[in-house]
């Protein structure tokens, strides 16, 4: 249904696509230009990833990779790379 | 949709809206972060054809924004309101319930509702207030399901408070309890989102709440259906009446039959609350009627409105039966098992709701009761005696096309009744002088003050006018006022003469005028004005010769023959 989505996405395998697929996952949910995010991006970089937002991103990483945070995973994930590396805790590469 | 794919869509429908179009402004207060819930909201009244813009007011500060002149709420002057309280957040300070009065623990809700109250009416807005889940914390345990004074007891006691008080209030309500009950404990809170973020439930539970909210809100601004049609073959029954014929088809125990027949207590529960149930089959009616001739049958003929048994297209048959109960045909819901006689009715009348009894008609609770298609409101008095007038009106119109005009008045038996009005009837003349369009003199309308004022003046006579046939009760239908004969005058004069349609051509005008004559002393001027509906008063008051544009004295009006008079009240 979302327009906004890849259709492949995120069940691509190489890592670099992966990458794309959380980056772009992001971006859509914060709603900025998927350019504007990148693996280095931290939430403090973008004024629209605030808290309300930042709920947002992790129930969409939460659906789309089908994996169940820990309110300490919650917290931990200020970055795309932090998010990451959650994700990789979880034993799902993005 | 999944969650987030909803969420996209409510963007996509934000973005694609234009600055001046008109949409609901609804302002969502809590007890709890709520702003993840405005997706779901705003998405589940766009899906209800109600465009709206969903605004969350500050954290924790119901009462505070219903209060304070100039809250942002205030500011905001919502359409709808929605107030969604957790039960643990009313009862901050409160021991957790165990051993004290009950009673306690439901004053804060009572409180909030009161001030909601107070709010909305300020701003005409729509109360939804969202029924809090019960606690989920127990420090019993298992334990505190019997103790009448535990957090589950006390909760219920708060919500049943809050219910009452909601509804005497006029307030719209949707209980947030039916969708943990939907989508389970698990699946509506979520520890983890509380603790980080104050955010105590799921995204799937504030979906399934939004919904609610969306058809509650749909219900109260285009009112409910009016109308079932109902399919017989394999809807009513399992089989073809004209192919297994009446015995053959299934109304048996324990097996599809038996879901067939709750299907049809159902409809009588539906009928019960309003709803005029009809039917539509391609049969024979010989067939048909003998199969509803059953034993086993619940449904019965005489709770049908109208029905039409015939071999027509069902179209063509809902758009007649709709000219007959004189209702609009968006106000009607279609079942039927068959696909093709759905696409069709669709087709032809695409307001019509059309819902599919599954092949296995046990799944009818699922599929048809929890569409929402058939959902209603709290019924009101006239809600609850709808089904059955519309019964009598059948029976009265069978009669009166087998006989003269004559032989049908005086079929009917009926009897009116003379009311000299006590100050609690004002309110019904008032409604009565004030609602009636189409047998009226045409002249001015007297205020419910005005006739407060009347029925105390000895120079003036005013009545009620009650009637019934052997058929039925119509109620109070009619109301008189003249002034008696002044001093040096010959005549008294009417000033107001209403009757409501549904009692009209049964002799109860004739009745009401004679009466009206006799109680100023036999002679009565009579003015008549046309207006754009007056049509019918008009005609009767000329078959007394009082036409438009004159003042005619009216003496010696006789009560009809065909009408016996009530005792007097």
């Amino acid at each position: 249904m979302p327009a906004e989505l890849p259709t492949d996405f995120p069940s691509t395998t190489s890592s670099n696509q992966m990458h794309t697929g959380l980056t772009e996952l992001i971006a859509t949910v914060i709603d900025v230009d998927p350019s504007v995010i990148s693996t280095s991006t931290v939430r403090s970089d973008v004024d629209t990833w605030d808290s309300l937002a930042q709920l947002g991103v992790i129930a969409a990483v939460e659906e789309t990779y089908g994996v169940v945070l820990s309110t300490a995973d919650m917290q931990n994930c200020s970055s795309v790379a932090a998010i990451s590396a959650v994700l990789a805790s979880h034993g799902v590469e993005a | 949709m999944t969650p987030l794919e909803r969420k996209l869509a409510w963007r996509k429908v934000l973005k694609a809206r234009s600055g001046d179009q008109p949409v609901l402004r609804i302002a969502v207060l809590s007890t709890f972060t709520a702003q993840p819930a405005e997706p779901f909201i705003g998405m589940s009244f766009e899906e209800n054809r109600l465009p709206a813009m969903v605004w969350t007011g500050p954290y924790d500060q119901i009462a505070g924004e219903c209060f304070r002149p100039g809250s942002e709420t205030d500011l905001f002057q919502p359409d709808v309101l929605v107030i969604w309280p957790r039960i643990e957040d009313l009862w901050r300070g409160l021991d957790s319930p165990l051993v004290d009065p009950i009673h306690a623990y439901s004053s804060p809700i009572l409180e909030l509702v009161d001030a909601v109250v107070h709010a909305a009416t300020r701003w005409a807005a729509t109360v939804v207030f969202v029924l809090p889940v019960f606690p989920e914390l127990k420090p019993l345990g298992v334990g505190d399901a019997a103790n009448p004074l535990g957090v589950t007891a006390a909760a219920e006691a708060a919500r049943t408070a809050a219910r009452q008080s909601l509804a005497e209030n006029g307030c719209q309500v949707v209980d947030a309890e039916e969708s943990v009950r939907h989508l389970g404990l698990a699946g509506s809170l979520d520890a983890r989102l509380m603790t980080t973020a104050r955010v105590p439930y799921t995204e799937r539970f504030f979906e399934h709440v939004a919904g609610n909210i969306a058809r509650v809100v749909g219900l109260s601004r285009r009112g409910a259906a009016k109308v079932a049609v109902i399919d017989a073959d394999n809807t009513l029954w399992g089989g073809v009446v004209g192919e297994d014929g009446a015995d053959g088809v299934d109304l048996l125990d324990n097996g599809p039959g038996e879901a067939f027949r709750a299907f049809q207590q159902w409809l009588l529960d539906l009928r019960r609350a309003g709803m005029l149930i009809t039917l539509a089959s391609k049969n024979n009616e010989a067939d048909l009627w003998a199969a509803f001739e059953r034993r086993e049958m619940v449904l019965q003929k005489s709770d049908l409105a109208a029905w039409r048994v015939n071999w027509e297209p069902k179209p063509l048959n809902l758009a007649e039966m709709a000219d007959e109960l004189n209702l609009g045909i968006s106000s009607f819901v279609f079942i039927d098992d068959n696909p093709v006689e759905l696409g069709a009715v669709a087709e032809t009348h695409p307001e019509v709701v059309c819902l599919q009894m599954p092949a296995d008609p046990s799944g009818w609770q699922r599929s048809i009761a929890q569409s929402g298609a058939l959902d209603r409101l709290r019924p009101t008095a006239d809600d609850l005696h709808r089904a059955d007038g519309y019964q009598v009106e059948l029976t009265r119109r069978e009669l009166k096309s087998s006989m003269t005009p004559e032989e049908y008045r005086a079929s009917l038996c009926v009897e009116v009744g003379v009311i000299d009005p006590a100050p609690a009837d004002i309110a019904r003349l008032g409604q009565l002088v004030a609602k009636t369009n189409q047998f009226t003199l045409g002249g001015p309308r007297r205020t419910e003050a005005e006739l407060a004022g009347l029925i105390d003046d000895p120079s003036w006579v005013v009545r009620l006018i009650s009637a019934k046939d052997r058929f039925g009760e119509y109620g109070i239908v009619g109301a008189t006022l003249s002034q008696r004969r002044l001093p040096g005058q010959p005549h008294g004069v009417l000033d107001t003469f209403v009757l409501s349609c549904r009692a009209m051509g049964r002799g109860v005008e004739e009745a009401m005028l004679a009466d009206a004559v006799a109680s100023v002393g036999g002679e009565l001027a009579v003015t008549v004005t046309e207006t754009p509906k007056n049509a019918p008063g008009r005609a009767f008051f000329s078959s007394v010769g009082a036409e438009v544009g004159g003042t005619t004295i009216v003496s010696g009006a006789l009560w009809p023959a065909s009408v016996k008079r009530s005792p007097d009240e």
